[in-house]
């Protein structure tokens, strides 16, 4: 099962006065995993500060998407899922980015999830994405040179 | 010291735009109907005076920082402790170019520091080289910029897998001295990637720079100037990413040109310094330089009073300085200034541009140089 939203990260000058467009602004895709126990996150995450249980019928408030049981759980263990954090990953060293609730963002470098062709049975994969600002920097050169 | 007329090569269009020097012909930029004569002794002098030049700035970057002057030079205040970071890091500076009057009787003298995003870089390195090669192949030039460039970003972080290079797009000369940069980078060794400055992206989530792959840019290269950098969207973001810039963020204590009034008031009377100071006061033939100004622009030459010379542009706005009017050597109706290139911390070799007015902008021409054993 897959759950598409979206998160849209702007960035602003610290007086307020302006905020970069977002207009063509690129997406990273954000992901988070459903499990049906416990164990099967812990199996991906190996940290217990990276799952959480949630009630099923929940909303996300990361991506605005309901969960719903695990595969494999048969409708859910009393009710709840196990999900891992949201994460992204880094392009250049293929870690994932786990992104936490007060916005800090860490390196999962022990994630079973980072392994190609490992698949937890009972994992789910939902998807948002965040934004890639650009045209923040060039605005003073006026068609002058740079140089000197 | 001499200006020699002669003959150009026949066919100097085609060669210099093999090396992809394009923009030679622009307002006859590149002029080898002429060039500049030194002996080996001249030589030696502007060696001496380029390398006590950057041993004298590095101590006024550590004065400043160590006084905090920033807010003198029109830095804003965010950005203070980053640059104080950046020198203490020790991160690695790769070139820059002094601009010298010099006539090869009196000693040189500093009329300001291109210490972050200088070019005239390729006609430098290679363009002139390749000429005193085929015209003057008996003689020398004082020119070891490429094989410095080389090694100079070698002594990058040894996990350094890939440099970016970042330019102005609808550049052309930028564009050109880039490349020359990269060229010298995959001598070195890296991984090279071009970007347009304002193609550079910010993720927010990672707090990274990254390229139009989404890739953090570990190290950049950028021909864009730290001081619209920090008045930029993206400025502050340099304050919480891992990028690592080159030219490094304290390099803009030295493109400052209120370097020059801070360097007289730590060297008073220094023989390759010119009196410079915040107001024009006892001064009654300067020169008044916006802080933050590129290519000559919105320079003013005064002379009891009078402006002499002038150039527009749009700079002013943070202030000026006054540095004492030393003429640039007449050639002829022609004014020459020297640029005197540093990579790393040695000097390099010299390029020299002329004009035919006292102050040296981007339409003054190239012209090559040689020198004989004396």
């Amino acid at each position: 099962m897959v759950m598409l939203g979206t998160l849209l990260v702007g960035c602003s000058a610290s007086d307020g006065a302006e905020h970069v467009t977002l207009d063509d602004a690129e997406t990273i895709q954000v992901k988070q995993e459903t499990y049906a126990s416990m164990e099967d996150c812990l199996k991906d995450w190996n940290d217990a500060e990276n799952c959480k249980q949630e009630e099923i019928g929940t909303i996300d408030g990361f991506t605005g998407q309901t969960y719903a049981a695990a595969p494999g759980s048969g409708g859910g263990h009393g009710g709840f899922v196990y999900v891992g954090p949201h994460y992204y990953f880094n392009h250049s060293t293929g870690v994932p980015m786990a992104i936490y609730g007060d916005g800090s963002v860490r390196a999962v470098n022990n994630s079973f999830v980072s392994r190609p062709g490992v698949v937890s049975a009972a994992r789910a994969t939902s998807v948002g994405s965040v934004s890639v600002a650009r045209g923040g920097f060039g605005g003073t050169a006026h068609a002058m040179s740079a140089g000197g | 010291m001499e200006r020699i007329e002669i003959e150009p090569r026949k066919d100097s269009a085609k060669k210099l735009e093999s090396i992809g020097l394009s923009y030679h012909a622009w307002d006859n930029f590149w002029n080898e109907s002429a060039c500049y004569k030194f002996t080996s002794k001249e030589v030696d002098e502007l060696e001496e005076a380029t390398e006590c030049l950057h041993e004298m700035c590095l101590t006024a970057v550590e004065h400043i920082i160590a006084n905090n002057r920033f807010a003198e030079m029109g830095i804003p205040e965010e950005y203070w402790q980053a640059i104080a970071n950046s020198y203490n890091r020790d991160e690695l500076t790769l070139y820059g170019r002094f601009d010298l009057a010099y006539d090869g009787n009196s000693v040189p003298k500093m009329l300001e520091y291109n210490a972050d995003t200088p070019t005239s870089l390729l006609e430098s390195a290679v363009a002139q080289w390749y000429w005193m090669e085929e015209v003057f192949p008996d003689d020398d030039q004082f020119n070891s910029v490429h094989e410095r460039l080389v090694d100079q970003w070698k002594k990058l972080p040894a996990l350094t897998r890939k440099i970016h290079f970042a330019s102005l797009s609808e550049n052309e000369e930028d564009w050109v001295c880039v490349h020359y940069l990269m060229e010298t980078a995959i001598q070195a060794g890296f991984q090279v990637e071009h970007i347009y400055v304002e193609d550079i992206g910010w993720d927010n989530v990672n707090n990274e720079f990254v390229d139009l792959n989404n890739e953090r840019i570990e190290v950049m290269f950028k021909l864009y100037p730290w001081e619209w950098m920090m008045r930029e969207d993206f400025g502050k973001n340099v304050l919480k990413c891992n990028t690592k810039f080159v030219e490094p963020m304290w390099k803009c204590l030295l493109s400052n040109k209120a370097i020059l009034p801070i360097l007289w008031e730590l060297f008073p009377g220094h023989p390759y310094l010119l009196p410079a100071y915040f107001t024009p006061d006892g001064l009654t033939a300067y020169a008044k330089k916006p802080i933050f100004s590129r290519e000559g622009a919105n320079i003013e030459l005064v002379e009891n009073g009078l402006i002499v010379a002038q150039d527009e542009g749009p700079y002013g706005a943070e202030g000026y300085v006054y540095q004492a009017l030393h003429t640039l050597p007449d050639f002829g109706d022609k004014f020459a200034v020297i640029g005197s290139w540093i990579v790393g911390d040695k000097s390099a070799g010299i390029c020299l541009r002329e004009d035919t007015i006292k102050i040296t902008t981007n339409m003054s021409r190239f012209v090559p140089h040689y020198f004989v054993e004396a």
